[in-house]
């Protein structure tokens, strides 16, 4: 049954902003095995174990045997910078470069407002089976 | 509250909406002293390794001379972010973690923070076992600090004291 697969999530916080905001409405697919493979760009709901239970909502930002850099506001793949049209403005500097080999199932999930997010860069990087799902679509409100 | 919210509202009532927190860092009250040891640790490793790397000389060959010091410079690289990264976790604890009231209880732990951010920068400085064993077991004692004021705060919560050894 399809349907019970599919999750509901309010959004609490403004870390996905602009693309997605506080009080918005998400349906997310948690089906097993939905999560595998993840796109890049992806939103997906995370329950990090260091937070135990807590599900936050995240972008896929680097893939499973990616070396990805962060600095200087931008992020870089395997040497390349990454073009991110979701953010919102030119972001803030890195206090400090850091760079993440990605294992093979490790994902390094970030916050669209870079600045104000609790994401891989303190938690480090998403292991497959603590991502429950991707985002599908915003169910409300309709015109966003 | 506007008719749109009040539809969102309703939409997720009937749907049985969880909660998907896109947490802003400073805000949600979510700190952890794990980010700071785990750098600490780092820090003690690369100094550590640097030690154990091979000194270049004129008895070494070429290749290995190469090997060498490029296993220094990024040895060295490594160490440099992560003693900064456990400064800048260091100073979130005790800019947004830690309250008066848990000055007031540990009048050890100003003086504690500083030591250890302290630290970080000799650690930048340097490359001594002995520095970076102090940076370790400075941000061991911050935690030990963390993990009182944590429980002290949800004992806080729910209304319930800690018990002394909780507390001691």
């Amino acid at each position: 049954m399809m349907w019970r697969r599919l999750r509901a999530l309010v959004v609490r916080g403004h870390s996905m902003a602009p693309t997605v905001r506080a009080g918005d409405l998400l349906l997310v697919d948690t089906r097993p095995g939905c999560a595998a493979p993840l796109g890049r760009g992806a939103i997906v709901a995370w329950a990090p174990t260091a937070l135990s239970g807590t599900v936050l909502l995240k972008r896929v930002v680097g893939m499973p045997g990616d070396e990805v850099l962060c600095r200087g506001g931008s992020v870089w793949i395997d040497g390349r910078a990454v073009d991110e049209p979701y953010l919102m403005s030119a972001q803030p500097a890195e206090a400090v470069a850091r760079t993440w080999a990605l294992g093979p199932d490790e994902y390094l999930l970030l916050g669209d407002r870079r600045a104000d997010s609790l994401d891989s860069r303190r938690l480090g990087p998403a292991h497959l089976p603590d991502i429950l799902g991707v985002v599908q679509s915003r169910l409300w409100p309709l015109w966003r | 509250m506007s008719w749109t919210a009040r539809i969102g509202r309703g939409l997720a009532a009937a749907l049985r909406a969880g909660v998907g927190e896109a947490h802003c860092d400073i805000p949600c009250g979510i700190y952890d002293p794990h980010a700071a040891l785990l750098a600490a640790k780092t820090v003690h490793t690369m100094v550590t390794k640097l030690e154990a790397l091979p000194t270049p000389g004129p008895k070494m060959a070429p290749e290995e001379e190469r090997e060498a010091r490029n296993s220094f410079a990024r040895m060295v690289a490594v160490k440099e972010v992560h003693a900064q990264l456990c400064k800048q976790e260091l100073l979130i604890l005790w800019s947004d973690f830690f309250t008066e009231d848990d000055a007031r209880r540990r009048p050890e732990l100003h003086a504690s923070v500083w030591k250890a951010v302290k630290l970080c920068s000799a650690n930048k400085q340097q490359a001594h076992h002995a520095t970076a064993q102090a940076l370790l077991d400075a941000c061991e004692a911050i935690n030990r600090l963390f993990q009182e004021a944590q429980l002290i705060k949800s004992h806080a919560d729910t209304g319930l004291r800690p018990t002394r050894r909780a507390a001691s």
